[in-house]
């Protein structure tokens, strides 16, 4: 790009001879086009078919089928749908709320510690991280290996040392192992929490907490009535957030358990792939991918909501 | 002075706090390293054992040797990178367009966009399975790569979006006055401003794309074309011998470097996510 | 220049779109790359095998036999042979397997899970007049064996290469003579548990090993069906029902008397429980053939001897069963060089008495041929007599029915609801039975 160049368009954009590309650069089009190309491809078409997929009888084998109400209700009356609900609900649930408190309790401790240059926050911050990065399949395996309720997993040897007597059913008992998979998923997802909450603090105007301070109140106040009001927008974007991640995730889940015992740990997306990909019901599995569908929806809605109101709130 | 022993008292609180933070994200990938270098009877040895005595290091040059382990790192960085590469590429320009251009239905486009970062990629992993089947386009990277670059774009168009929001219109006024063409000023004037969210965008695109399982599983059925997420399962799922401590060697080579990727930055890694995150 | 520069821009981006979106055809275009006329002319073969059966195996031994065995066979004929494995979803690949035949694009020879080879047989090549140069004859095969190969017209559509039967493993010091009868197990169980054993175990979590391990030796020696000759599922109604409710609430009696614990319906294959083995409590568990050399590396050859085999444990008054597994090559090349090279490999290095006897040795697999054991290649361990017995006296194949998977995945989820109790047996029965109705 000369200078000479430069001048040359610099003097013919003076004199308002447009090219049509340069027309064409000043309408959004060019700039947004790639993106709308490949979200239509990637997501709107796929979302189109699944719907279609979902009022037939299709199978993932084979390519005849017929238009039907059937997949519907046999998910709905299937004995173990509200189960599946009951499930994904304790996980998600659970999860989000771990994932929530742990990560902006060790967002304010490495917050705090850092202000008070204490050494360690660097390392406790790796630590946390480093679980984020971890694919689900691995942390699932590794996480089966330390649940291991044989006499040599390490997780009942603790408690034998700890007093218990009998060896923790973790993945074999029901609801343990519902637990043991959410504990993994708490795991890796407080990093996640940790990032938004410690944000939110770093751009915290220090004043006011010290101004609370002098105002006199307590450690407990100063947490619920001058951080958290102020974190609050940030919180709410991370639960919504973190909420719709964990009802699409199964990857943990499939490696940890595989939705067993029975299908207590069957959280909803892993009972989409069980029923398509292993019992080849696409019509069945595309129903329950709808209904996920909807639930991702119905949270996106409460979130665009929460974003316009803030926006409004942040402009008056 | 009466504070001190006070805040001592409360500093020695922060440090127990981290030492359980610590210990409780560092425990098990410390345990699968133990098993990783045991042998055989180590492994079912009761109690366990946590430091094994004699570390079987070759364990790793078995895993090395004889599976694809580093053929499925070498294919996650291949897809991460040119997933990065290829959202950068597109969300930029968009989000521009959506920081500075007035548009009718842009206000929807977004809402559009939002929805589809929820989506779950199970949803849409099944009929792109039975569209790519049907176009040979199965064990394709060209395909693959462009399925992770639209799952990175809504998030990454979102947040660039915030950060072009951030940065005062004069600056693109300027820029104008000056003669620049709308590409030069992103180019030239608002990338170098926006490197912080970039390299946000660029950590949490690539973390998501690193982590990916639904989406290669149902698309890749080559071992060969692997990434770690798939391929360890692969792995996992083989029964023919004891692999326990196989298996926990192959989950420490593939998550290796990626941790050391964030030990060394993850002073950047923070201050990207933060200063990102803020904006966005 | 600039203007170049735009457009390039734009035009990359959406040639990247396009290429992803859309672009069909590519480089998968032309799998008839064979010209058939040729006489001197090089013949491909294509093969696509389970990925522990192919040079991805995770086991060096083999990856070494078969790639020798390919460059052996290169030199001799004038053959290219590709040797590739699908993916380890196995359920997932044999469907596609179907789906590639009816749409005519099937590699030319698969390696396919025995029992539902008739699944296959309208897309699949007989193979007899291959065979009869090696003196391969139907008869030489295990009755459960035979009943997948031969066709409808009584052509051989497929052949098994090997095999592998389940068996209860006990440990000969403490179980002087292994129970044959279900009390017989939990009162033995009982007199175990009390000196601090594991008395009984067997896989019950989700997976293929507990249907074929724990589930369909106890049915069928009850004389149980899983499907009726339509293959429409029968396990739910009448006598099967009976049959079936009788094999959950014996396991859940092995739980509840704590003669199994509850872990084991974490378990969903067979090798799962080595690690059980590893801790030398356990006294008597249901399993597969391999696991015996697998617990001689596991245990080291002096623990190993004190470990025997027996039928795995009846209805008082039911018969032994038991379950045979296998796979098969099946050829859906139609071009006769083809047809005539892949045999010619596949006797060599998996079919024939000397490759069959090889290949059994090393991935461990019985022989599905009864001459192969006669020969001196063939090594079998110390309880290849036993095996032998249960393949000709008591094992049978799964059935071939479309409903099978979801069958099996639904006995399994009721079999892991039973033993972690959180299910009764008839609840557990009763769901299982209206999920797979409900298809």
């Amino acid at each position: 790009m000369t200078d000479a160049r430069v001048d040359e368009v610099k003097t013919s954009s003076k004199a308002q001879k447009r090219s049509f590309i340069q027309v064409l650069g000043n309408t959004p089009i060019p700039w947004i086009l790639p993106l709308a190309l490949i979200l239509i491809c990637i997501f709107l078409y796929p979302i189109i078919e699944i719907v279609r997929l979902s009022f037939t009888n299709a199978s993932l084998v084979g390519d005849d089928y017929s238009y039907t109400l059937s997949s519907y209700t046999s998910l709905f009356t299937s004995p173990g749908f509200i189960k599946m609900l009951w499930v994904t609900g304790f996980f998600v649930g659970f999860s989000v709320l771990f994932q929530m408190a742990f990560g902006f309790v060790i967002a304010l401790m490495i917050d705090q510690g850092t202000k008070r240059n204490l050494v360690g926050t660097v390392v406790t911050r790796t630590a946390v991280l480093s679980a984020w990065a971890i694919p689900g399949v691995i942390i699932g395996i590794i996480w089966s290996l330390l649940y291991s309720e044989t006499e040599s997993g390490i997780l009942n040897y603790f408690l034998s040392l700890a007093g218990v007597t009998n060896p923790v059913a973790f993945l074999s008992d029901p609801i343990n192992a519902l637990i043991s998979v959410t504990v993994a998923n708490v795991w890796r997802g407080t990093a996640f929490s940790m990032i938004f909450v410690y944000a939110g603090l770093q751009t915290f105007p220090n004043d006011v907490i010290e101004a609370a301070k002098i105002d006199g109140a307590g450690a407990f106040q100063r947490l619920f009535k001058v951080i958290i009001p102020i974190l609050k927008p940030i919180i709410l974007v991370n639960l919504i957030v973190i909420t719709v991640e964990t009802f699409n995730t199964f990857d943990m889940v499939m490696a940890l358990t595989g939705g067993g015992p029975g299908r207590s740990t069957e959280v909803i997306a892993l009972s989409i792939y069980n029923q398509i990909f292993n019992n080849f019901h696409l019509g069945e599995g595309a129903a329950a991918a709808v209904l996920l569908l909807v639930i991702n929806i119905a949270l996106t809605v409460v979130y665009f909501r929460f974003l316009e109101k803030g926006s409004k709130e942040g402009r008056a | 002075m009466r504070n001190t022993a006070k805040e001592r008292f409360i500093n020695t609180g922060y440090y127990i706090g981290y030492a359980v933070i610590v210990i409780f994200f560092v425990f098990p990938l410390f345990w699968a390293f133990s098993l990783s270098v045991k042998n055989v009877p180590e492994l079912f040895a009761t109690p366990p054992i946590l430091f094994p005595s004699d570390p079987k290091f070759e364990n790793y040059a078995y895993v090395l040797q004889n599976t694809d382990v580093l053929t499925y790192l070498g294919n996650s960085f291949l897809i991460v990178f040119a997933t990065i590469l290829f959202v950068l590429l597109i969300a930029i320009p968009a989000a521009y367009a959506f920081s500075r251009m007035e548009f009718r239905y842009k206000g929807l486009a977004l809402i559009a966009i939002l929805i589809f970062q929820m989506v779950s990629p199970v949803v849409v992993a099944i009929p792109l399975y039975r569209f790519f089947a049907q176009f040979h386009l199965l064990n394709n990277y060209i395909s693959l790569i462009a399925v992770y670059v639209a799952i990175g774009l809504p998030i990454a168009t979102w947040f660039l979006r915030g950060y072009f929001d951030s940065i005062p219109k004069e600056l693109d006024e300027a820029a104008i006055i000056d003669g620049c063409s709308r590409l030069q000023l992103v180019w030239k004037v608002l990338l170098p401003v926006c490197a912080p969210g970039i390299a946000s965008v660029t950590i949490l695109v690539g973390v998501q794309s690193w982590s990916q399982f639904v989406i290669p599983f149902i698309l890749l059925d080559d071992n060969h074309l692997f990434p770690v997420s798939v391929g360890i399962v692969n792995l996992q799922s083989t029964t023919n011998a004891i692999t326990t401590h196989y298996l926990a060697a192959a989950s420490i080579i593939s998550i290796l470097p990626v941790i050391i990727v964030f030990i060394l930055l993850q002073r950047y890694i923070v201050g990207a996510l933060t200063s990102g995150a803020v904006k966005g | 220049m600039k203007k170049m520069k735009t457009l390039m821009f734009l035009f990359m981006m959406v040639a990247l779109v396009l290429a992803g979106c859309s672009s069909g055809g590519g480089d998968q275009g032309s799998d008839e790359s064979g010209n058939g006329g040729g006489g001197n002319a090089s013949v491909d073969v294509n093969i696509v095998a389970h990925p522990a059966y192919s040079l991805k195996a995770s086991d060096q031994k083999v990856v070494g036999y078969l790639k020798n065995s390919i460059s052996t066979f290169e030199d001799k004929n004038n053959a290219n042979v590709d040797l590739t494995a699908y993916s380890s979803n196995i359920s997932e690949a044999m469907a596609k397997l179907i789906e590639q035949a009816s749409q005519d694009r099937a590699p030319d020879v698969a390696q396919i899970d025995a029992h539902i080879l008739p699944r296959y047989y309208d897309y699949l090549q007989p193979l007899d007049p291959y065979l009869k140069k090696y003196n391969i004859s139907l008869d030489d095969f295990y009755p459960f064996a035979k009943k997948v190969m031969k066709g409808p017209d009584g052509k051989i559509y497929g052949v098994q290469f090997t095999t592998d039967v389940r068996v209860m493993f006990y440990r000969k010091d403490l179980v002087s003579s292994p129970p044959k009868t279900w009390s017989d197990v939990l009162e033995l169980g009982k007199k175990l548990k009390k000196q601090g054993y594991y008395p009984f175990l067997y896989p019950a979590g989700r997976g293929e090993g507990t249907t074929v391990t724990t589930i369909l030796p106890m049915f069928w020696g009850q004389g149980g069906k899983l499907v009726d000759d339509q293959g429409k599922p029968v396990f739910g109604k009448g006598k099967n029902k009976q049959a079936m409710l009788n094999v959950l609430k014996f396991l859940d009696q092995t739980v509840k008397t704590g003669i199994t614990p509850k872990r084991v319906s974490t378990y969903g294959s067979e090798s799962d429980l080595n690690a059980e083995v590893a801790t030398g409590k356990v006294a008597m568990f249901l399993g597969g053939n391999w696991q015996a050399s697998q617990i001689k590396h596991i245990l080291g050859e002096d623990e190993f001897k004190k470990w025997g085999v027996a039928p795995i444990p009846h209805k008082e008054g039911a018969e032994i069963a038991t379950t045979a597994g296998g796979w098969a090559w099946a050829m859906f090349a139609k071009d006769k060089d083809k047809q005539k090279t892949a045999v010619d490999f596949l006797a060599q290095t998996f079919v024939g008495n000397e490759g069959m006897a090889s290949w059994s040795n090393i991935g461990g697999y019985l022989p599905v041929r009864k001459p192969v054991y006669k020969t001196d290649e063939y090594k079998g361990g110390k309880f290849t007599d036993t095996f032998k017995k249960h393949l000709s006296k008591y094992a049978k194949a799964r059935p071939s029915s479309e409903a099978y998977p979801e069958i099996s995945a639904q006995l399994q989820i009721a079999v892991s609801s039973v033993v972690s109790e959180s299910k009764t047996p008839e609840q557990a029965l009763a769901d299982a039975w209206s999920a797979v109705k409900a298809k």
